[in-house]
């Protein structure tokens, strides 16, 4: 960036503050200013045009410093933009691509991208196709998603909405894709903490976080979201699959409130600006499955999160959010008390393009544990007078325990999808009937495939070589004992005296 | 008299920002001494801190119309009105490298009046760095003549030159 003399010699442009209103100032002057263009006081300090009006332009301020009255604002001639290249892998950054960790020096990349750009046609994008794996055995199961799928993280605090997010990531960076973590006006103490675990699960090669603090002047906060699109966009240019997680959007809707109210415009519901809407969609929208020039399809998945209060899934932002995404996983509270880990609610939540990607036994599998759950939660009631209860209701209840089970995983594990899939077809086939043993065995099969690769081909020929899951399902009865053997569990044969 | 005309004599006569910030205070003090027991003549004595052209105009405005009861309540509206014009006034900053005297300032003032807009002023500035020309500032326009530019220009485009003239 250059001074300000520089660029008030080469614009020839000035204008003087004639107020200032916390983030917002109001210049005289600079008669050639566009919108969204970036303008610089003579302290240095930078702005954006926000509007233009017949005599003044409405700057929003990057600075926690505060502009005077009468200080002079040159434009600069350019769009808010943000430095883009492998070189930020690893680092967490602000919007503007600076290090938040100051005391280190990296090589600056040489490309910039706007910020905020329109999002692409209909022509560049193609219909999602493959298979995004989250790691999480209930969603890849129940809410199975797509590559390119906007899918939205809806709970209240304290659900293990973080700890999905961070098992998402876990599992994309392992299979390579590059994930970007927009943190929109989180504490400085959370931004250590994601830092820490990329860190710590050696995946910080593959993520970039890109994170505004609560202290950092709102129009900053604003731009969060965008410049992790940005990035998000690049590397998909480069020819890789990106997934962008934005936590979260409640946030950002927050601070763009907080701006447009400043900015004197006029409130609409739960004084929310008119365009929150369309401040969000234009962001989602760049996210999607897309055909480069050169004929490869990359996607850009999104995940954005939104916070719900007291379970009210009915909120302005959030109902906004659930339209204009593809879906939505819900963290129930109620499950979350109960012990489920991670708590997603499958009925409640949506996935309108994840199902088109699975297989044709992954989609039966789903089909299969949908129909099963819905009559599993009409006969829960029953559970309260199991004595009365019939053998097929009592199995029902067994079985749906031993699901759940299944289902439950620590917030540090990704499991791989064929092994779910092989695990839930033992399940299936009532090869558990006690779920001590059951979590036991899990446990040695999940430390087993991991670390044996006779294991993993073993169940990868299993699923390739089976067309259904009742051939699946016989296969796995035939040869069980070999299947567990090789899975590291010790089989215990009962005979007959 | 109407105070767009009025308005009109007394912009051709202000040369610099800093004269119409004096006739504001005049003219204010001026609309004070409605409701007070003044004569005419301690009236006027007021516009005599002002430009005497300036002063003249004024003075004479008032002997044509002299208050009374009944019409100082239209006079106070066109004295606001003509305040208001006057803070609307555009004016051209100019920076210069010296103090300049009246007889400059008057022939600025008198060449931009004539060739830009009667009705506009000049904000003087006083910045010895600029070593000579001048910087304008006008309607967000910024031109910079000055020598300061000139010689860094000249130092870009002949640096090596220089150097080997100066050494």
């Amino acid at each position: 960036m250059k001074t300000f003399q520089q660029y008030l010699t080469a614009t020839e442009e000035i204008g003087f503050v004639e107020a200032c209103n916390q983030s917002i100032v109001y210049a005289s002057g600079l008669p050639n200013a566009t919108i969204q263009e970036i303008v610089i006081f003579e302290t240095g300090e930078q702005g954006v045009v926000l509007s233009l009006t017949r005599d003044q332009v409405e700057i929003v301020l990057f600075s926690k410093y505060s502009i005077k009255s009468g200080m002079r604002v040159t434009r600069t001639g350019i769009k808010q933009e943000i430095p883009v290249g492998f070189e930020l892998l690893g680092q967490s950054i602000n919007p503007f691509g600076q290090l938040l960790n100051t005391t280190k020096t990296i090589e600056q990349p040489k490309i910039s991208r706007p910020i905020d750009i329109s999002p692409s046609g209909i022509n560049t994008r193609k219909q999602i196709e493959q298979s995004f794996e989250t790691g999480v055995t209930i969603v890849d199961m129940l809410v199975p998603l797509g590559k390119g799928q906007r899918e939205l993280i809806i709970g209240d605090r304290k659900t293990g909405k973080t700890s999905f997010l961070y098992q998402t990531i876990l599992k994309q960076a392992s299979l390579g894709t590059i994930c970007i973590y927009a943190g929109i006006g989180k504490k400085k103490t959370d931004i250590k903490k994601i830092e820490g675990f990329f860190h710590k699960a050696g995946i910080d090669q593959n993520t970039i976080i890109i994170a505004t603090s609560a202290e950092d002047p709102a129009g900053v906060i604003y731009l969060t979201p965008y410049a992790a699109m940005t990035l998000a966009e690049y590397f998909r240019d480069e020819g890789h699959d990106v997934l962008v997680v934005m936590d979260d959007l409640f946030t950002h809707a927050k601070f763009y409130r907080e701006i447009m109210l400043i900015g004197r415009r006029f409130p609409g519901r739960n004084a929310y600006p008119a365009d929150i809407f369309y401040t969000h969609a234009r962001l989602l929208e760049r996210a999607g499955n897309f055909v480069l020039p050169n004929g490869s399809v990359h996607a850009i998945t999104c995940l954005p999160v939104v916070e719900s209060v007291e379970g009210d899934v009915a909120g302005f932002i959030q109902t906004n959010l659930m339209s204009m995404t593809d879906g939505h996983l819900y963290f129930d509270v109620d499950m979350f008390t109960k012990g489920n880990r991670p708590a997603v609610n499958p009925f409640i939540s949506v996935s309108r393009v994840g199902r088109q990607t699975q297989s044709p036994l992954r989609l039966t599998i789903n089909r299969e544990l949908i129909s099963f759950l819905t009559l599993h939660k009409k006969l829960e009631n029953f559970s309260h007078f199991s004595a009365e209860a019939g053998a097929g209701v009592k199995r029902t209840l067994a079985v749906a325990e031993r699901i759940f089970t299944f289902f439950n995983q620590s917030s540090q594990e990704a499991k791989n999808l064929d092994l779910q899939i092989i695990i839930f077809c033992l399940l299936w086939s009532d090869y558990w009937q006690d779920l001590t043993k059951m979590e036991k065995d899990i446990t040695i099969i999940n430390q087993t495939y991991k670390n044996s690769l006779s294991a993993q081909a073993l169940i990868k020929e299993l699923i390739n070589g089976a067309q259904s899951l009742n051939e699946l399902l016989l296969v796995i009865r035939k040869q069980q004992d070999k299947i567990l053997n090789a899975l590291g569990v010790q089989v215990v044969t009962v005979t007959n005296l | 008299m109407p105070q767009s005309a009025l308005f009109d004599q007394i912009a051709m006569k202000l040369r610099v920002k800093a004269d119409v910030s004096q006739v504001l205070v005049s003219l204010e003090e001026f609309t004070a001494t409605f409701f007070s027991a003044k004569t005419l003549q301690e009236q006027q004595q007021i516009f005599n801190k002002l430009p005497k052209e300036i002063a003249y105009i004024l003075t004479a405005t008032l002997a044509k119309e002299p208050i009374t009861p009944e019409n100082q309540i239209t006079i106070k509206r066109t004295i606001d009105e003509l305040a208001n014009a006057l803070r609307n006034c555009k004016n051209i900053q100019l920076t210069i490298a010296f103090q300049p005297d009246d007889a400059t300032i008057t022939l600025f003032s008198d060449w931009i009046k004539k060739n830009v807009k009667p009705d506009i002023l000049i904000d003087l500035q006083f910045d010895k760095s600029i070593v000579g020309g001048a910087l304008l500032i006008a309607g967000g326009i910024y031109k910079d003549y000055s020598v300061r530019k000139n010689l860094a220009t000249r130092f870009q485009i002949q640096r090596d030159e220089i150097l080997e003239l100066l050494t």
